[in-house]
């Protein structure tokens, strides 16, 4: 079986060769990248609005600006294609965070998330409906989180991207509001923004399991 | 509230693995493709370079776009025509969450009420 990082850097080189051809104007693989990142868009846009209809419009956006944009994309040390893709979903999220603000006034989260059904494995009718309970309860308390947060934790611990990435994730995002050309967000974001984002996201989503469910959370 | 470092630790844990749990439901459950595209609705592919690229489109690939809100929005992005979602997003809430046709959705459990919250005089 071959490492998980060797996998990873396949899969990097892989979609860099697929931005690369999408750049020529090659139908197949906007066709691929397309449907390759639109179920990902889908799933943590739907965590992230806590909507299935939003997080679908979300997903739907941020894929179709990312091939709008693919010519803006530029390879830079330690940047992958991933941390781009959600960049520009970050960004799409951010858009909408804001139009919901605006229409509501006292902010766009909701404390009754939507969530899916446990995997359909081995669990215990007993084991399965604590497991339901618990991702209730965790996304409840991410919609209670702020929008920053809230990606800092889907980044990271939901699709499961490095620190590097996430990094790269929320300093592109930043960029792309400012000025779409940005090729150099370096300084928009920095490790100590990750880590202490992170830090107190955790931290705050613990104190609301706690708080809220203590019979899940004890 | 409070929460002691082990404590910390402990929820942490439990939460990275809820939430690994979550993406796979949410991986298997979800539809791949955009609810609203059919197998009639002409490419991405297609529409950028009907969009961007100046193709001429056929009269089959215009009726379809004359009538097809996805596809619409589709080429219309790659236009640079600002128009809102696929779904008409001119709403004031996201209360009217209904995702029963995609997904099957469960209420959060309930709070528990604090252990010094009175009892309610009826």
């Amino acid at each position: 079986m071959r490492p998980a990082n060797e996998e990873q850097r396949e899969h990097q080189r892989e979609e860099e060769a697929l931005i690369a051809a999408m750049k020529r104007g090659d139908a197949n693989a906007v066709e691929c990248i397309y449907n390759r990142y639109f179920p990902i868009f889908l799933r943590v846009a739907i965590r992230l609005t806590g909507d299935f209809h939003h997080g679908q419009d979300v997903a739907h956006d941020a894929i179709l600006k990312v091939i709008n944009r693919i010519g803006t994309y530029k390879p830079a040390a330690r940047r992958t294609p991933r941390a781009w893709f959600m960049a520009v979903l970050n960004n799409t999220f951010l858009d909408w965070a804001r139009r919901m603000k605006l229409r509501r006034p006292e902010g766009f989260a909701r404390d009754d998330g939507g969530v899916f059904e446990p995997p359909a494995d081995e669990p215990s009718p007993h084991d399965r409906v604590e497991a339901e309970e618990k991702i209730a309860a965790v996304q409840a308390a991410m919609m209670m989180l702020d929008a920053e947060q809230r990606q800092l934790i889907m980044l990271r611990v939901y699709e499961e991207l490095s620190l590097e990435e996430v990094r790269e994730a929320m300093a592109l995002a930043i960029s792309l509001a400012l000025e779409p050309q940005a090729d150099d967000p370096s300084s928009a974001y920095t490790y100590s923004q990750v880590g202490g984002g992170l830090y107190r996201a955790r931290q705050r989503l613990g104190e609301l399991l706690v708080e809220k469910w203590p019979d899940l959370f004890p | 509230m409070s929460v002691s470092q082990d404590q910390s630790l402990q929820i942490e844990k439990t939460v990275a693995r809820v939430l690994r749990g979550a993406r796979a439901n949410d991986t298997a459950a979800l539809p791949k493709q955009h609810t609203h595209r059919t197998p009639q609705c002409l490419a991405v592919s297609r529409l950028l370079a009907l969009a961007k690229h100046g193709a001429v489109r056929t009269t089959d690939e215009q009726q379809h776009l004359d009538g097809c809100a996805f596809c619409r929005h589709v080429f219309d992005t790659f236009n640079g025509i600002q128009r809102s979602p696929v779904l008409d997003d001119d709403t004031t809430t996201i209360i009217s969450f209904n995702a029963s046709e995609e997904t099957t959705r469960i209420d959060p459990p309930k709070e528990k009420p604090a252990n010094d919250t009175p009892p309610t005089a009826t």
